[in-house]
């Protein structure tokens, strides 16, 4: 009782949400099936979400399902239902994707995250690679709690129009940019064959 | 409450699996969810740094993330759609005609 | 007399034939066609009036030299070149012998090209002709003549190469302009390092100033190769190349592909007789040299006795005829080896008389009997032709150096002076060459005229051919005056005419009285039987038919060494750097481009995979 007290809410609920996006996106890269995966994924980005929302950042969590778990993955979706034939895509895709053949890969991505763990860790100096040490010093086994501090909207609307005025239109004209990309990709050609 | 080591494991993990995914799959459709999916990675440290520092920097950045992701979906998935009506086919080792 | 009208007539010589070259050139390019008659007209017009104008200036020059400059033709700090002409008994023999036997050439030649639709070509080319020999043996620098000698060269090769539709006639032209070519290299030569020595090119200068320069120390020093001797040598490079002496004489015979009259002024009557000229108006250097001179003699020599040789045995009229060329002009370098200059020229001069009247009676038999060559295919022609035959009865009887005929007196000249020189060698090859000169000359002569008919002429000389052919006929009996410029240009105080006992003397006449007996004998009666089949007989027949093999001896030689050379490098050698270079780049290439594969995994794998290394190697340090 008294280490269930102990433990915080906010930690217990930053744990569950942290399993379930990593576990939620294991699945998403593992499906053969798109619209299994992109379910996944949604799950993946409303957990991401839920920490957001346990950082203080609750117009970033906002943000997050609106724009991704909503308007992102809904253009996934259309996709896929475009694209998809039922079983024989999810034959298809299990042609591609072997999970045998993927331990190669596998292998190479576990390389890279413990090599980043160790880079984060204690154990390497970074004053050794010729980083300056007046930056402090940031470790994964760090126990420094995050604490709460809401930043609102507001704050964010202020720094954005103010000393980030420049994003915006760089972000304006990215989006500008999509648009016509997409237009242009979108348009039914006439028939080339590779 | 949460700790610095706790969530920056989280985001590398989540980074490593979308390596993974696009590592390992050949549809196009997977690659670009991988991609999403490392994205996402990089914005939860975008958001922490955010509270680590108490300012609003971070979250900045992580809307420059979105609209990057927004972009890049809206565009990727016209290639997608493109490339499903030229070859019929989503496979990325079929588009091999750029080799050097 | 007036200086005036002297230089004027002398520089109107050369600028006659030009003038009418150019017109006969240009008309075609502007698409105005010319008559005939026309053509003809200002063809040998052009060329009688130079002959008028060298006869005037044989009455007028009463000096022992002229030397009028018409201006500066090229002028580039301390060389300068005038455009000069210099006139003496030397260049005034030349141009009477080069304008009196070219004007009777082209006089025949409108008889003998009547029928050709080049007409107007011909002429134009032959016109050119004159004027750059003229140029030649009337300039007073080095330069100039080089000029000249150059023009020869050119109108020569358009001259054999005339009948160019078939390709044996171009190639035949190609050979005769790169051998005399390879001459032609050396006097250039000559002429740069005569320049560099004495800083002028002046003939006359090069002479005083080279005898300052260069003082004769010891006449017997024999083998010294100093400068005034590297000079002569180059020089003599250039002679032998254009004279067809040893040991580029093969293009001559093969030059004979030209039309008849072409053959008669160029390679007999003027522009072989370059190199005699060339030697004699140089004589002053070439005596500092007594090297040089043994050279010079040497060559006269040999390719007297080759040619005369080859000559023996050949069956085409004018390739004999060739080859006698080789051979008498071989006389003259003897002669001007022996420092016998005067006899030389005079020997040059009987002979351009007696070669053109050959050559152009050999043209008339020719046109006669339908372009036939080969004189066993001919016989029994003395009643048929008898201008023809009245003809090559005295061209052949001064060519063999008969008593009384042109030819003999400066043979005799010739033989005389080599004894004075105590030359007795080279006398008695000279010797033995006019006998063999006599043999062959009547042997055509016999095997032409009589015995049995094997094929009957169809038409005879025209007119127009006959006259030249009586005139030159008239010259090569009567032509044997040594003209008293030339004696009294050449000779020096301390050498006087010794006397030779009558038995030499005798002996020199007789000799070839005898070759024309034994000839007799051999072709017309036939005493001696016919032709002794031994295969060595055969091949020494061959080796002489074919000029002592020179031709094969030089293709063994330069050709196929060359041929070899350029098939082992025709990939190349000093590319093959080059393309181990391009094999490195595109091998390389191969190998990097493996990597853009196209494959997008292949490359988002090697983008984690550099990631993973470069983290390596950073946590490593």
């Amino acid at each position: 009782m008294m280490t269930i007290m102990a433990i915080p809410t906010t930690q217990i609920l930053f744990y569950i949400a942290a399993s379930v996006a990593l576990l939620s996106a294991l699945l998403t890269v593992t499906r053969y099936n798109a619209v299994h995966a992109l379910l996944y994924l949604v799950i993946t980005m409303l957990a991401i979400s839920l920490i957001f929302f346990l950082l203080g950042a609750s117009f970033a969590a906002a943000l997050q399902i609106i724009v991704y778990a909503g308007a992102i993955i809904v253009l996934f979706i259309f996709v896929t239902m475009m694209l998809h034939q039922g079983d024989v895509t999810i034959k298809q895709e299990s042609q591609l994707f072997r999970p045998g053949r993927s331990i190669g890969a596998g292998i190479l991505s576990l390389i890279l995250f413990f090599e980043t763990m160790f880079l984060l860790s204690p154990l390497y100096d970074l004053s050794q690679a010729g980083v300056s040490t007046a930056v402090s010093q940031v470790s994964v086994i760090s126990t420094k709690t995050i604490g709460v501090n809401v930043i609102g909207a507001k704050e964010i609307g202020l720094t954005l129009f103010g000393p980030y005025l420049l994003l915006v239109e760089i972000a304006a004209l990215l989006l500008l940019t999509a648009l016509i990309g997409a237009f242009h990709l979108g348009r039914r050609h006439q028939e080339v064959t590779i | 409450m949460i700790t610095e080591g706790s969530l920056f494991f989280f985001s590398i993990a989540l980074f490593c699996i979308g390596v993974f995914g696009v590592l390992v799959r050949r549809n196009l459709l997977f690659i670009l969810i991988s991609i999403e999916i490392m994205l996402n990675a990089v914005a939860v440290l975008f958001v922490a740094a955010s509270s680590i520092h108490n300012n609003s920097d971070g979250q900045i950045m992580y809307l420059l993330i979105l609209t990057l992701a927004a972009s890049e979906v809206a565009v990727g998935l016209g290639l997608v759609i493109q490339m499903y009506r030229r070859s019929k086919t989503l496979d990325v080792d079929q588009l091999s005609s750029m080799k050097g | 007399m007036d200086i005036q009208y002297i230089s004027n007539l002398l520089l109107a010589v050369p600028l006659l034939p030009l003038f009418g070259a150019t017109v006969l050139i240009l008309a075609p390019l502007f698409s105005i066609q010319i008559p005939k008659l026309i053509v003809s007209v200002i063809a040998v017009g052009s060329i009688s009036l130079a002959a008028i104008c060298s006869i005037l200036l044989n009455i007028e020059l009463n000096e022992p030299s002229f030397n009028p400059v018409y201006g500066n033709w090229i002028q580039v700090d301390e060389l300068t070149i005038s455009f000069g002409l210099y006139l003496d008994a030397l260049s005034l023999v030349m141009i009477s012998i080069i304008t009196g036997v070219g004007f009777l050439i082209h006089l025949y030649s409108i008889g003998f090209m009547d029928k050709d639709k080049d007409f107007q070509r011909y002429f134009a080319y032959l016109n050119l002709f004159v004027a750059a020999m003229l140029i030649l043996v009337l300039a007073d620098n080095l330069l100039l003549l080089f000029l000249g000698w150059e023009g020869v060269g050119l109108c020569s090769y358009l001259l054999i190469g005339f009948w160019h539709e078939e390709t044996k006639n171009n190639l035949a032209a190609n050979k005769a302009f790169i051998m005399t070519r390879i001459g032609d290299t050396g006097m250039a030569i000559g002429m740069f390092l005569l320049f560099f020595q004495l800083g002028t090119l002046n003939i006359q200068q090069i002479q005083t100033s080279a005898a300052e320069l260069w003082p004769l120390v010891d006449v017997n020093q024999k083998y010294n190769l100093d400068m005034v001797t590297i000079c002569c040598l180059l020089l003599l490079a250039g002679a032998v190349g254009k004279s067809g002496q040893l040991p580029l004489q093969s293009w001559l015979p093969d030059a004979m592909a030209g039309p008849t009259p072409v053959s008669a002024l160029i390679h007999a009557a003027t522009m072989v007789t370059a190199g005699v000229y060339l030697i004699a108006r140089c004589h002053g250097l070439f005596e500092l040299s007594p090297f040089a001179m043994q050279c010079v003699a040497a060559v006269g020599a040999i390719t007297l006795f080759i040619a005369a040789s080859a000559a023996l045995v050949q069956n085409d009229v004018k390739r004999i005829l060739a080859y006698s060329t080789i051979s008498q002009i071989g006389y003259m370098f003897l002669a001007l080896g022996a420092g016998a200059f005067s006899a030389a020229v005079f020997h040059l001069m009987t002979h351009a008389f007696f070669k053109a009247l050959l050559f152009l009676s050999a043209g008339a038999l020719i046109y006669s009997m339908h372009h036939e060559h080969n004189i066993f295919r001919m016989g029994g022609l003395a009643k048929k032709l008898p201008v023809v035959w009245l003809c090559f009865f005295i061209g052949c009887a001064a060519l063999a150096s008969l008593p009384l005929m042109s030819g003999f007196w400066s043979k005799e000249l010739i033989l005389g002076k080599l004894l004075d020189q105590h030359m007795y060698g080279y006398w008695l090859i000279a010797i033995a060459g006019a006998f063999i000169t006599a043999f062959y000359s009547f042997r055509l002569f016999f095997v032409i005229f009589y015995g049995e008919t094997k094929k009957e002429p169809d038409s005879q000389p025209s007119r127009i051919m006959v006259i030249p052919l009586s005139i030159l006929g008239f010259l090569a009996i009567f032509g044997g005056i040594q003209p008293q410029g030339l004696i009294d240009m050449f000779s020096s105080p301390d050498s006087g005419q010794a006397s030779h006992s009558i038995a030499i003397v005798a002996f020199t006449i007789l000799v070839p009285i005898c070759a024309v007996v034994f000839s007799f004998f051999q072709f017309k009666k036939g005493v001696f039987g016919r032709i002794i089949q031994s295969s060595v007989l055969n091949q020494i027949h061959r080796f002489l038919l074919s000029g002592w093999a020179f031709d094969w001896f030089y293709q063994k030689i330069f050709i196929d060494p060359f041929i070899e050379l350029t098939r082992m490098n025709k990939s190349d050698v000093i590319d093959l750097f080059y393309k181990t270079i391009i094999g490195a780049s595109r091998m390389l290439h191969n190998f990097l481009s493996q990597f853009q594969n196209g494959q997008l995994r292949w490359y988002s794998t090697s983008l984690v995979l550099f990631s993973v290394i470069s983290l390596t190697f950073l946590l490593s340090r």
